[in-house]
């Protein structure tokens, strides 16, 4: 094999530098690093769940049917951001009303059964009813400071055979909920997206 | 007042006719503005607190006529400008005076029943409809100057049976609006529209129920109950039952064909009927000749597309595709198998619903809050925008195309309420 090659000057001097700048120990030690860097990374991407509304569900939508953009879901007491036309939480799975603690409540705001009787404390007495705030003008603007929260802009979709509606709780905030720059979205005058909630209608499509 | 609206009065018959025609108007004109206005709040306010608002609004007003509550009335204690009458010409005094009677506050109001219509304005939620209503009103005033003699005189001498009477109209109404109050978030109205050589098919929904009605002119409408999205082609109807797919002569209600399982949205033509459904978590498109008995699936999709309602007209299927940032109409010659795709939406845009006729086919677009429902004469002729709504309020959706009109099923999304649009095809 012929020396004065350039790849195989390059091949010697490379050789020929780490056998002067390290150790065998040295060495170990770096590769040891290196694995290890790689398995945290892993496993803490494994434990960060993602934000929700941000993951792909089936359909093709982020987070919940109708979601077509990846800005996250308002918080609420359950993690998919159905409320009322009030923007006030309702239990995703039925559309019953909930308090802030995701409590069933009644027309009067104190906390349910799934029966709809008074839930009762330890000492026998009717729970009083708790907070039930609209999450994006109330819980938005309490969580995140953001003052001039506000439903804006929606838009529709055909789920699960009735029209809900989705809607984008709006600030002038150049930072959405997901923690990264805010878009757009249907948000009008200066303000942009923060989080998303929606309304299931109830029209049949 | 009222009383000056005589010959002597007006000083002559001809005056006296004018005085009374002018007044009509100003009356009739204030309370349909009035019921206008109070219907397009209404629009916007939901249905079922409105009702029952309304029903509480009846019981007081109940009590009140019996003399078991006294709750004073919102009004403007004094009669009308009777200076008018001197200073004004004719047609101003005799039209003003029927515009403030007409709209109501404008006088005393010894009755409750006025508030309580006006709150049934509101709850009627259509400006159109409540303008109407109120404008009977109106026209109620019109006949107290219209008549001869003195009717109000003759009216105020019954008052004695006439008060527990009203009281006892309004406990009725109240009594009739407490299942409407508690189903009112239940989807009413007039959807799904189906139309074809003079025929007309819908969904006509009330109180949780939906039946499917066909109508032709002429003819005493055919009813189907506990029915709803229809397709009528000649003398076939299709229909989704809790069966599944019903098809019927309409005329006779003869069953021609019943399709079972978890099926959808028929659409017919001729021998064909194209259908959604739905084989565990996957959704297809399926063409069934139900004189031949052939079966043919025209696309199938993963769960979370939507499919939607398809159309069929001769050798035509249309139907969409909505899922994620995408969705599209599709137009597939069935004889031929080749597809094309006629309307196309991306993330901020929905084209969904086509309908067909022959040589046009149309469909519903949506962005954001706004929806419109567009016509194009195929194969690649001009597309027009027919029609529009406009959200949070209103939203387009179900459409239907025949030899001259095109239909769009339009949603009010605060009450739940549809009704039909009908617009001359372009």
């Amino acid at each position: 094999m012929r020396r004065d090659r350039p790849l195989d000057r390059a091949g010697e001097d490379l050789a020929h530098r780490l056998a002067s700048s390290t150790t065998r120990r040295s060495f170990i030690g770096v590769i040891g690093a290196a694995l290890l860097g790689l398995t945290a990374d892993r496993a803490s991407s494994a434990g960060r769940a993602p934000i929700p509304g941000t993951e792909r569900v089936a359909g093709g939508w982020f987070g919940f049917c109708g979601h077509y953009w990846t800005t996250g879901s308002c918080k609420g007491p359950y993690k998919l951001p159905r409320v009322d036309r009030q923007g006030k939480p309702l239990r995703p799975a039925d559309g019953r009303p909930v308090d802030d603690a995701g409590r069933l409540v009644n027309d009067l705001g104190q906390p349910v059964d799934e029966a709809g009787s008074r839930l009762l404390g330890a000492n026998g007495v009717p729970l009083p009813p708790g907070t039930r705030t609209r999450l994006c003008q109330d819980g938005v603007r309490r969580r995140y400071k953001l003052d001039d929260a506000v439903l804006q802009g929606s838009w529709y979709r055909c789920c699960d055979g009735q029209i809900r509606k989705l809607w984008d709780c709006c600030s002038a905030s150049r930072t959405r909920i997901n923690g990264d720059a805010s878009l757009r979205g249907y948000c009008y005058g200066n303000r942009r997206v923060f989080c998303v909630v929606y309304v299931d209608t109830g029209v049949p499509c | 007042m009222v009383e000056t609206f005589t010959p002597a009065g007006c000083g002559g018959r001809t005056r006296h006719i004018l005085a009374v025609l002018m007044f009509g108007v100003g009356a009739i004109a204030a309370a349909a503005a009035l019921g206008g206005v109070l219907g397009l709040g209404g629009s916007l306010l939901p249905s079922r607190v409105l009702l029952a608002a309304v029903a509480a609004a009846c019981v007081l007003g109940a009590l009140r006529e019996l003399g078991a509550l006294h709750l004073p009335l919102p009004m403007v204690r004094r009669q009308v400008p009777e200076a008018w009458r001197r200073e004004r010409p004719l047609a101003v005094w005799s039209t003003g005076y029927g515009a403030i009677l007409g709209a109501g506050f404008g006088t005393y109001q010894p009755a409750a029943t006025f508030w309580v219509v006006c709150a049934a304005a509101v709850a009627l939620g259509r400006p159109a409809a409540a303008a109407v209503c109120l404008a009977a009103f109106g026209l109620g005033r019109v006949l107290m100057v219209a008549f001869p003699g003195d009717p109000l005189r003759r009216l105020a001498g019954a008052h004695r049976a006439l008060r527990p009477a009203n009281a006892l109209a309004l406990l009725v109404l109240a009594a009739l609006l407490v299942p409407g109050a508690a189903s009112a978030a239940q989807p009413v109205g007039r959807s799904d529209p189906s139309a074809l050589g003079g025929v007309v098919a819908f969904t006509e929904r009330s109180g949780g129920t939906s039946r499917v009605v066909v109508r032709v002119a002429g003819l005493t409408a055919a009813t189907f109950p506990d029915a709803r999205m229809p397709a009528v082609s000649g003398d076939a109807l299709a229909y989704v039952d809790a069966l599944g797919i019903r098809v019927v002569l309409w005329r006779t209600g003869q069953e021609i064909l019943r399709i079972g399982g978890r099926v959808d949205t028929p659409a017919l033509s001729g021998p064909r009927i194209a259908y959604v459904e739905t084989v565990g978590p996957r959704t297809r498109l399926v063409v069934r000749n139900f004189s031949t008995g052939t079966v043919r699936v025209a696309k199938t999709v993963g769960p979370g597309v939507d499919l939607g309602r398809p159309a069929l007209s001769g050798q035509l299927l249309a139907w969409h595709e909505a899922a994620g940032s995408h969705n599209r109409i599709l137009l597939r010659t069935l004889s031929g198998g080749r597809t094309r795709v006629m309307a196309e939406g991306r993330r901020s845009g929905l084209t969904v619903n086509p309908a067909l006729v022959h040589g046009y086919i149309a469909w519903v677009e949506s962005r954001a809050e706004r929806s419109s429902l567009f016509v194009q004469r195929l194969p690649n002729g001009r597309i027009r925008r027919v029609a529009g709504a406009l959200g949070p309020t209103s939203h387009l959706w179900n459409t239907a195309i025949d030899e001259s009109h095109v239909y769009v099923t339009r949603w009010n999304l605060v009450t739940n309420t549809a009704v039909i649009l009908r617009a001359r095809r372009p």
